[in-house]
């Protein structure tokens, strides 16, 4: 007990700790929030394609400004992960292939050409270049309190563009057509709510790299429509379920020597979504057993009732 | 025959290889299924590695193939249970294996093999190029 005492005392007095727990909350949270609307829409391999796609933007921030500053990468990756996501959907629009293929050949083709500008860098012998690669991979111990505010303002700024179209997003998700026909500019509600999504993927990066990103947007949405079928409340849980998964992979990762903070986190999500997904009210899947077998139970004792 | 061409002759045959299964990929939707694959594999081949300590053993390679069915199998029984959608289903899967993938690489292999991690994490991130360069220098020594 007396070391858990002072283990919450380090939370508030700890600086590292103190920033990575907070970077990983606010990150769970937000990405949580836009995640909801990415699973409902299908979207959710959007996060796993943009957080790729946002490396060529990442470098070319790099080699235009010579900054390694978190909201220089950021606007590099928010830029080149927003003209990613507009190149799947116009393919998605202007020809036959569909989401998951178009999201495919965006995902393939952005991340190879950001890799080749990556090792352009390196072997131009820029001075500062080590540590770009750290945004693919994510180093969430590395987050300083300056990186925690960028994450926190861009953070803020798209929950609060969710709250504001709210109505507007909720129609999108549900019923685009009827959206469109009530003569709501559907095309631009869409590119809206995608560069939300892609943001949310962006603020992510720095902490838990490219990889683990799309499981952020993903798992706190997935185990949040399991517990209702309201978008307000799924919106708010996933929210919340991204917050306690990004608090409590921070403090594990913490609490043990030579576990990295990001593949922690997104463990912590896989749980969440395992527990809700078996236990979860009317959709869990133990109770769908245990129901399915009750009416078996009650079929069988009304055919011999019949029989008798 | 020059590195140069070797290295070209492994694209060649890489990308035939790739591009039959890829068709049915693309016509179920669940075009993402090889990114999701390419990423989990990372597990097998930790795992693969740690029970014989030998990167070139060819153990490894069919972990990392058992890893890659484990993969799909984990993604079509989410299907089934219809909670989630494909997409979904996708992005749940591969980050968790990847996580545990990075963890038993950083836990176990990260203070005694240094190399290690960089030749699992870049050859798997790195693909377009250190497959390619690594396969083409690897190539005359086997």
């Amino acid at each position: 007990m007396n070391g858990f005492v002072q283990f919450l005392q380090l939370i508030f007095t700890d600086y590292t700790l103190r920033t990575v727990v907070l970077g990983a909350a606010i990150l769970g949270l937000v990405s949580g929030a836009l995640g909801s609307f990415a699973v409902l829409r299908r979207q959710s391999l959007l996060g796993d394609a943009m957080s790729h796609a946002a490396l060529p933007g990442v470098v070319l921030a790099f080699i235009l400004t010579g900054s390694k500053a978190s909201l220089t990468l950021m606007t590099g990756a928010l830029i080149a992960g927003w003209i990613g996501a507009y190149f799947a959907l116009l393919v998605v629009q202007r020809t036959r292939i569909k989401q998951d293929s178009a999201l495919g050949i965006v995902l393939a083709v952005f991340f190879g050409v950001g890799l080749v500008l990556l090792t352009w860098v390196q072997r131009q012998g820029f001075a500062n270049q080590s540590g770009l690669d750290t945004f693919l991979f994510g180093r969430a111990a590395a987050l300083i309190m300056a990186d925690v505010w960028t994450m926190a303002g861009v953070g803020g700024a798209a929950v609060l563009l969710i709250l504001i179209f709210w109505k507007e997003f909720k129609l999108l998700t549900f019923d685009p057509d009827f959206a469109a026909t009530l003569g709501f500019p559907v095309r631009f509600l869409d590119v809206l709510l995608t560069t939300l999504i892609v943001a949310a993927v962006v603020i992510g990066l720095q902490a838990v790299g490219v990889v683990l990103m799309s499981a952020m947007v993903v798992a706190p949405g997935a185990a949040a429509r399991q517990w209702t079928d309201r978008l307000e409340r799924m919106v708010v849980l996933a929210a919340l379920l991204g917050a306690l998964a990004g608090v409590s992979g921070a403090l594990v990762s913490s609490l043990t020597p030579g576990l990295p903070t990001g593949p922690t986190v997104v463990l912590s999500a896989s749980v969440l979504v395992a527990i809700s997904l078996l236990l979860a009210p009317n959709r869990g899947l133990i109770w769908g057993k245990l129901r399915e077998r009750r009416s078996r139970q009650r079929l069988q004792s009304a055919t011999t009732l019949e029989r008798a | 025959m020059s590195p140069q061409l070797e290295i070209q002759l492994i694209g060649v045959l890489v990308a035939a290889a790739c591009a039959l299964p890829g068709v049915f990929l693309v016509l179920r939707r669940v075009a993402l299924l090889s990114d999701a694959i390419s990423h989990s594999i990372l597990l097998g081949i930790v795992v693969g590695f740690f029970l014989v300590g030998d990167l070139t053993h060819p153990l490894l390679v069919l972990m990392a193939a058992a890893t890659g069915v484990l993969t799909v199998s984990l993604v079509e029984a989410l299907i089934h249970t219809r909670r989630v959608k494909e997409d979904a289903a996708i992005g749940l899967v591969f980050p968790a294996l990847f996580s545990m993938g990075v963890i038993l690489v950083s836990r176990y292999a990260g203070d005694v093999h240094l190399d290690i991690d960089a030749v699992l994490l870049g050859e798997l991130a790195f693909a377009p190029f250190s497959r390619a360069t690594y396969l083409g220098l690897d190539l005359p020594k086997g």
